[in-house]
């Protein structure tokens, strides 16, 4: 703005310029007004720009965030609800597996009883496991000899690996059962030479554990007599199910034999007290157990060490004739066990597991 | 000018307390995963159970601004419950799978 513009501006404002001067004044101001308001637009427009710009920006994050966090979110739920499925499986059915295991230990292994107590179970994606201690009953203690572990992928048993057996006695039984190791013969079967000799050997004041077999089959309550008041007692009894007399299963495998415990307490028929506190004898029992089994026969199967139960052709033959017994398993002094070597009901006889003396 | 003035009326925005309550889910979920996996507490609970608590809150303030959009607060409220409910579910479902007597 030259300094004769200024001049000329001054006398315009103080109206001392001639009217032609005055009009030319006012169309060179004019003309600044519409500069002016070309800026005034100009800046607006930049303004409005740069919003625009962050407001892209915002989106943009925005946009990454909600993706990032929906699919983190799907990808992290799937671990914990999957989880949940499985622990929701399992309530009310692994007290049932656990049952139908101990069940089978009860009802195949001869004299062995599950550890008293809570098992410990636990529960992983879509499998459970559990260790069951496992005891036999010699002379006056309850003696510990081993421990299988078990393991359910839902609810079938991950055979053959598992169960997995450990024992911590001198001669465990076998994993897959042999005739060598039969201890137990029915009274129409051929039996070897008794174990009197080897019973005979040990000395006073040693307590075993000894399979008896009759010379033929009985009703528990006309055998029980058989021990009198001696402190040798009863503790398991092998049925006779209309397969032992060949020893061998419908397809032809050898079979161990299946029977019941003695002991009248209900809870050693299972770890869970009172599962079968029905008030029934343990021949009422034997048969319930016999029938819940049979609808669980392959994880019964997968979990007994031999391979062959049959349960149905058993059970339709327990339905037919009731449960008769045609041998057991004693335990008590050595003495006392010798003294029923004359007795004519005992058959056969075969030493188990022998202690010294641990009577309180 | 009369368009930027409405434009600042309008739920334009997510709040951060929004987002903060969904981060602090999904860093409990983090937590969730380990222990459902190791069925251990390899990381200390003591540290990540109040965060769903603390999510849940952040969703509740990010609701309270009503000048703001609040789907994130609403996204991060809903995922912290649940965070709450599986937790729940998996410790009762733990404690039935086998009662002890």
């Amino acid at each position: 703005m030259t300094d004769e513009f200024k001049e000329r501006l001054k006398r315009y404002h103080e109206g001392q310029l001639s009217a032609d001067e005055e009009a030319e004044m006012e169309r060179e101001l004019d003309k600044f007004d519409v500069y002016q308001s070309f800026l005034d637009e100009q800046e607006e427009e930049d303004h409005t720009e740069i919003n625009s710009q962050e407001v892209i920006r915002k989106g943009w994050f925005h946009q990454r965030f909600s993706i990032i966090a929906t699919v983190l979110t799907i990808l992290l739920l799937i671990i914990p609800l999957l989880g949940l499925s499985s622990k929701i499986y399992y309530v009310g059915k692994a007290s049932d597996l656990v049952d139908l295991t101990t069940k089978t230990v009860y009802l195949t292994e001869p004299n062995v009883t599950v550890g008293e107590g809570q098992l410990d179970v636990n529960d992983h994606f879509f499998n459970m496991s559990f260790t069951m201690d496992l005891y036999k009953q010699v002379g006056g203690e309850k003696v510990r000899i081993g421990e299988w572990d078990v393991l359910y992928d839902l609810n079938r048993v991950d055979y053959p690996d598992y169960p997995n057996r450990n024992y911590v006695i001198e001669n465990p039984p076998l994993d897959i059962p042999r005739p060598e190791e039969k201890k137990l013969y029915h009274p129409d079967e051929y039996a070897p030479s008794s174990g009197w000799d080897q019973l005979e050997q040990l000395p006073d004041g040693t307590v075993a554990e000894v399979y008896i077999s009759f010379d033929q089959l009985y009703r528990e309550s006309d055998i029980k007599e058989l021990l009198g008041q001696m402190r040798t007692d009863w503790q398991w009894f092998a049925v006779n199910t209309g397969l032992e007399q060949n020893g061998k299963s419908v397809e032809g495998g050898y079979m161990t034999p299946i029977g019941y415990p003695s002991e009248s307490n209900a809870r050693d028929w299972s770890p869970r007290e009172g599962i079968d506190d029905r008030g029934n004898s343990n021949e009422e029992q034997f048969l319930r157990v016999m029938k819940e089994l049979e609808d669980y026969e392959q994880q019964a199967t997968d979990i007994a060490r031999t391979k062959w139960l049959d349960l149905k052709e058993r059970n339709d033959y327990l339905d037919e004739n009731g449960v008769e017994v045609y041998g057991a398993v004693i335990t008590g002094p050595v003495e006392e066990l010798l003294s029923l070597k004359e007795r004519r009901e005992i058959r056969n006889m075969k030493v188990g597991e022998v202690r010294l003396w641990n009577y309180k | 000018m009369e368009l930027q003035v409405k434009g600042g009326n309008t739920r334009q925005s997510e709040t951060r307390f929004g987002m903060a309550s969904i981060i602090l889910a999904l860093i409990f979920l983090v937590f969730l995963n380990a222990l459902v996996l190791t069925e251990r507490m390899i990381l200390p609970g003591g540290l990540f159970m109040p965060l769903p608590g603390i999510g849940l809150l952040c969703g509740l303030i990010g609701l309270a601004r009503f000048r703001k959009k609040f789907s994130y607060s609403v996204f991060g409220i809903l995922l912290n419950g649940a965070c709450y409910v599986i937790l729940f579910l998996y410790f009762v479902a733990s404690l039935s799978v086998y009662p002890v007597p």
